[in-house]
């Protein structure tokens, strides 16, 4: 049962972990738009020249 | 004389290209349509028709919107923000239908010189522009006009649901842990191997989860408490921290079965959940309302300056210069001799108003006359027409409190008096056991179920209107819907589509060309609807310079002088407000009551002589005939009212079914009729362009997203597109509104009753308490979820 020594503060790191995932999936507004990624992929993006 | 048949042929060829309405044996429908179609295929853009909803299809409209303003320093300082060596902005969109045209806003936009980068949102209908300094915006957005998509600007406003997405998916985080941590007491073994790690880590993780997860609710019982208010949030503020006490009391005792943080950590959970699902319907309401209320701000010119400015940095004593036809931005005084001025958006008159120097004038009346010099006395922000609008939003904010809330106060108050009850019964078994029984009938005495019934149905109803393109403005409106018995409608612009086509002209002169060219240069001063109905059927063959002397009246026709001659444009029961000779008005009734025609018809009257007479007609909406015999079968009365003549009114009427019928109505006359209803019980459909009045008279408001921005302001309901079957839809939404929301009290409350009595025999536990709380929360969603399914009006 010593194993639960390692076993417990490695839970809380995976935690921490994924509650860092989410934290950044939050902020970079990934759960915004639901709908339009489905039908981009449908559609070819076009070559843009560099005019900047 | 008989009305001539429609072509079938012509009826049923091939429809628009670009929408998919009906064009009558062209390519397209309107213009508008045929250079959408241009623009796309000119940037290789063809694969969007592919991949588009078909039935999401709408024709171009071309709006008057000006996008000068995006250009100007004002913009960049206001609405731009630095990113890195580029600048970042935000738009909403109206027009976005589906999302395929995300995917073609997003190439157009990329394919234009200096743009960095764009991603659109298509529920949020929200544009965010990357580019460099030398991006032309002004000319993007008007490609974008040109589709179809018109670009509007809020006031700065940040995105605020992230927050409550992150604390959520934290706190199932936390939650989930905190099970994880408990299993050896689940599994029975308390003691030996160093469970009480295990429950100390729980300790912490709970701790983390109340100051941060359940940090909400907390605030709202701090604010409750501190307005002497009653608030739901605060039985569950006590009983959230009376289970973290009670667990850590019994953790530092040493009694580790009897601690309850993973309750706790599920409590906070499914309560952040059903809140998070409520929040979804309204957030979804607020972005439609954000992308219809976007409006790009009015460009004006100031005298002795070249550039015009916006509205917004209009101070007060600038002098403003204003052209035909120009809203007046803000209060000030007149400072040209005379003015001409439409005082409709303000005060409800149609008649215009003559003013002569010096008089005041207030934002939002329509300069009639020629260009006018005017000293703004107050800023954007101060004028009245600004602050009318406030208020109209304020008032919104702050309607009574729904009885709703009456019997959750109640709730809270029985509950609390059987906790305390409780409590003192359970004394003599020992103080731990009395506040376990205490705490255990706060937990499942869900105030949650209660308070979540009402918001949850609304929330459901709001969302499913949404996404049928019906917006809801408020939450009463689906109440007030319920109280309705019956419905008026306006004739033009909302059973017809406000675009009436020329079928017949009848002209009593010889020179017909001069005198087309001239109708058409004096329709063009003014914006009325049947403008494009005589700049599709007239093509002039000489052009003429603009009319002057414009004189509009609202609602009965327009005069000026083209070309050195005087020309009158009238309605030809309207015809006695221009100064006519009796002699001239006698022969154009005449001729129009030989006619005996069910169109619209507008004479014109050169020098004083009768000149012309053309028929128009404005057909009704396919769909409204359906409409009107849903709502008969719903028991609802209804009336046409509208300024149009009779034989047209009747018309309609009776196309449509409609028995009850008002003709030849003014804007004051359609108001006075409607008050003598009772106004509560009567739902109005217009397009608030003569009928404001009477649209913010009447207990429910509707109009669609095409309609004159004071309507789509203060309307009840907005409906996206001009598809009027979906006032049906309205009714049935409600009916099934009120029926989920009172299963909902049924449901909540028989849970109640049940769970209470168990918690006071002493039967169930904190632990189970908290397992029966979030499933009631939850099956009170899945019922009313299935309401709202089982129910749906449009499931055929």
């Amino acid at each position: 049962m010593g194993i639960l020594i390692l076993l417990v503060p490695v839970t809380l790191v995976l935690t921490a972990t994924a509650v860092g995932a989410w934290y950044w999936a939050c902020h970079n507004r990934q759960f915004d738009d639901l709908d339009s990624p489905a039908y981009k992929m449908l559609l070819d993006d076009q070559e843009k020249e560099d005019t900047i | 004389m008989s009305l001539p048949k429609i072509d079938t042929a012509i009826a049923t060829s091939a429809p628009c290209k670009h929408c998919g309405e009906a064009s009558y044996g062209a390519d397209f429908c309107c213009g508008g349509c045929e250079t959408a179609w241009d623009i796309i295929h000119a940037g290789g853009w063809e694969a969007y028709y592919k991949v588009r909803d078909n039935n999401s299809a709408v024709p171009v409209t071309q709006g008057d919107r000006s996008f000068a303003y995006l250009n100007t320093l004002s913009y960049r300082e206001q609405h731009t923000r630095r990113h890195g060596e580029q600048l970042q902005t935000t738009w909403y969109l109206n027009g976005l239908r589906c999302p395929a045209c995300t995917w073609l806003v997003e190439n157009v936009t990329r394919a234009q010189d200096s743009i960095g980068d764009v991603q659109v949102n298509f529920s949020d209908s929200r544009l965010d522009l990357t580019f460099h300094e030398s991006a032309d915006l002004e000319h993007l957005a008007e490609i974008l006009a040109g589709l179809g998509y018109t670009a509007g600007l809020q006031p700065v406003i940040e995105h605020g649901s992230s927050g409550e997405l992150l604390r959520l998916g934290i706190s199932g985080a936390l939650a989930a842990n905190l099970m994880l941590m408990s299993l050896p007491f689940y599994a029975g073994i308390s003691e030996g191997f160093g469970a009480e790690i295990f429950a100390w880590v729980a300790c912490a993780l709970a701790t983390v989860l109340l100051l941060y997860g359940a940090r909400p609710f907390f605030t709202h019982a701090k604010i409750a408490v501190q307005n002497r208010a009653i608030s739901l949030d605060l039985p569950i503020a006590m009983g959230l921290s009376g289970a973290w006490i009670l667990s850590t009391t019994n953790l530092v005792r040493g009694a580790y079965d009897l601690i309850y943080f993973d309750s706790m950590g599920m409590l906070v959970f499914f309560l952040l959940l059903g809140r998070y699902i409520q929040g979804m319907g309204v957030r979804k309401a607020l972005s439609a309302g954000r992308r219809l209320l976007a409006d790009m701000p009015q460009m004006v010119l100031l005298e002795g300056k070249d550039e015009p400015i916006a509205a917004q940095d209009i101070q007060p004593n600038d002098v403003l210069l204003l052209s035909t036809g120009d809203l007046v931005p803000v209060d000030g005084f007149l400072l040209s001799d005379s003015a001409v001025l439409n005082m409709h958006v303000v005060t409800g008159e149609s008649h215009p108003v003559d003013l002569r120097t010096g008089a005041p004038i207030l934002a939002g009346a329509v300069n009639m006359g020629g260009t006018l010099r005017l000293r703004a006395e107050s800023a954007f922000d101060d004028s009245r027409f600004a602050q009318l609008e406030t208020m109209a939003r304020d008032l919104r904010r702050h309607r009574p409190r729904r009885y709703g809330s009456t019997l959750a106060t109640g709730f809270l108050i029985v509950v609390t008096l059987l906790a305390v009850g409780g409590f003192i019964a359970w004394w003599s078994a020992g103080p731990l056991q009395a506040a376990s029984v205490a705490l255990t009938l706060f937990i499942v005495a869900c105030p949650c179920a209660l308070a979540l019934a009402e918001p949850t149905a609304r929330a459901m109803a709001w969302a499913k209107a949404a996404k049928h393109g019906i917006w809801l403005k408020d939450e009463d409106v689906l109440d007030k819907l319920t109280q309705i018995r019956e419905v008026i409608y306006d004739k033009t612009g909302l059973l017809t589509d406000g675009k009436p086509k020329i079928v017949a002209t009848h002209c009593f002169i010889t020179q017909r060309h001069w005198l087309d060219a001239a109708v058409l240069t004096l329709e063009s001063a003014t914006d009325h609807p049947i403008v494009h109905a005589f700049k599709e059927h007239l093509t002039p063959r000489l052009t003429l310079p603009p009319a002057t002397e414009v004189r509009v009246i609202p609602g009965a026709g327009v005069s000026g002088m083209v070309d050195g001659r005087h020309l009158v444009l009238a309605a030809a029961n309207r015809l006695e407000r221009f100064g006519l000779s009796p002699a001239t008005r006698e022969s154009l009734r005449e001729f129009a009551a030989v006619m005996n025609s069910t169109s619209t018809l507008v004479c014109a009257a050169l020098d004083g002589q009768p000149a012309a007479i053309y028929e128009l007609r404005d057909e009704p909406r396919p769909e409204a005939r359906q409409l009107v015999n849903d709502l008969r079968e719903r028991g609802l009365q209804q009336t046409i009212i509208s300024g149009d003549h009779a034989g047209a009114v009747l018309s309609t009427a009776a196309t449509l079914g409609v028995e009850a019928y008002q003709a030849e109505m003014l804007p004051e006359q359609k108001l006075a009729w409607l008050k003598e209803a009772e106004t509560q019980k009567v739902l109005m459909a217009g397009d608030g362009l003569n009928d404001m009045g009477a649209l913010a008279a009447a207990g429910v408001a509707v109009t669609h997203d095409e309609a004159s921005r004071a309507a789509v302001h203060f309307a009840d309901v907005v409906l996206q597109g001009r598809d009027i079957s979906r006032i049906h839809h309205l009714f049935s939404l409600a009916q099934t509104t009120q029926f989920a929301t009172r299963a909902g009290y049924v449901l909540s409350l028989g849970y109640n009753a049940v769970a209470v009595s168990l918690a006071l025999a002493g039967t169930i536990g904190p632990l189970t308490a908290a397992i029966l709380m979030p499933l009631s929360s939850l099956s009170l969603i899945g019922l009313i979820a299935a309401c709202f399914r089982g129910r749906s009006p449009w499931a055929s």
